[in-house]
């Protein structure tokens, strides 16, 4: 009876000692790992912000574009064909990024990150659209034309 | 700068105004209409159509990109400008970009108000820092 008693508290012994080495030697420290998310969080939150910054002064260039006289030469409105289809590519990839975002859980911590990047994409895929019609289909529209005399 | 708002798109700025989300309309309004001074200023925007008179009929955001959309007409001799189409991006009443048929309905409506065509002149309070509005004929100023 003694030795069975002493066996159990040896084996007692053996397994807290055990745990108390794994739960002190084990993994990084709390605030080390925290830290760790907390610069992974920042890091994809200043990517939004760069990538944001860039579409906003994508916008202003195809506003500023807007503004160029039309009807005009054909290479001209070449190379006007030639940004939209290189912007709805570039469309297509920040769409991709939106998706990503919207699946990843860890970003809900960059929420107001990520509504300013939604609305400037979203204002991106506008503008792309209204160079299109402002180039391409609002100077054969005969009615457009007839109202522009008029202003 | 005078600044005018074409009839149908006063009504539709006060059904927006009665959703709770888009009730700043008005003052988003102020603002954009109070910070700009000068003609090349209410340019800053996309050009949508440009006549041979070069008044520019233009798209601009109000209130940041999320906010509202909206439609005007510059006639740049004469200082003024006429509203001619507002719309929420996000909520309630929030619609897409304007196709062509529209922005030309919208470019009819402010020219017909440029002409005469019953629209409200937009009066900036700056104490209240809001818009009101005073129905307005080329004629004669009616309150």
């Amino acid at each position: 009876m003694g030795a069975t008693l002493n066996n159990e508290i040896q084996n007692a012994f053996q397994k807290v000692t055990m745990a108390s080495y794994a739960i002190n030697q084990s993994g990084k420290p709390y605030e080390e790992l925290i830290n760790e998310a907390l610069d992974k969080i920042i890091t994809a939150k200043k990517v939004l912000q760069d990538k944001t910054l860039v579409i906003e002064q994508l916008n202003q260039t195809l506003d500023l574009l807007t503004w160029v006289e039309t009807p005009m030469e054909g290479q001209a409105m070449a190379q006007i064909h030639g940004i939209i289809v290189l912007c709805r590519q570039i469309s297509k990839k920040l769409q991709d990024d939106i998706e990503f975002i919207k699946k990843s859980p860890k970003f809900e911590y960059c929420d107001v990150a990520i509504e300013a990047f939604e609305n400037e994409v979203d204002e991106f895929e506008e503008a792309v659209e209204d160079v299109n019609e402002i180039f391409f289909d609002i100077p054969n529209d005969l009615e457009f034309i007839a109202l522009a005399k008029k202003i | 700068m005078n600044f005018f708002i074409t009839d149908s798109a006063y009504q539709e700025l006060l059904k927006i105004e009665k959703v709770p989300s888009h009730s700043d309309l008005r003052m988003e309004l102020y603002k954009f209409l109070s910070k700009k001074k000068t003609i090349d200023e209410f340019k800053a925007g996309k050009r949508v159509l440009e006549g041979p008179g070069q008044n520019p009929f233009i798209k601009v955001r109000v209130g940041g990109s999320g906010k509202f959309r909206m439609h005007y007409l510059l006639f740049i001799k004469d200082n003024k400008l006429y509203i001619s189409h507002l719309h929420p991006k996000r909520g309630r009443k929030e619609r897409e970009n304007l196709n062509t048929p529209e922005r030309k309905i919208a470019l009819r409506e402010a020219i017909a108000a440029s002409e005469g065509f019953t629209c409200y002149e937009v009066i900036l309070n700056s104490e209240k820092q809001t818009c009101d509005f005073k129905l307005f004929t080329k004629s004669k100023n009616v309150l």
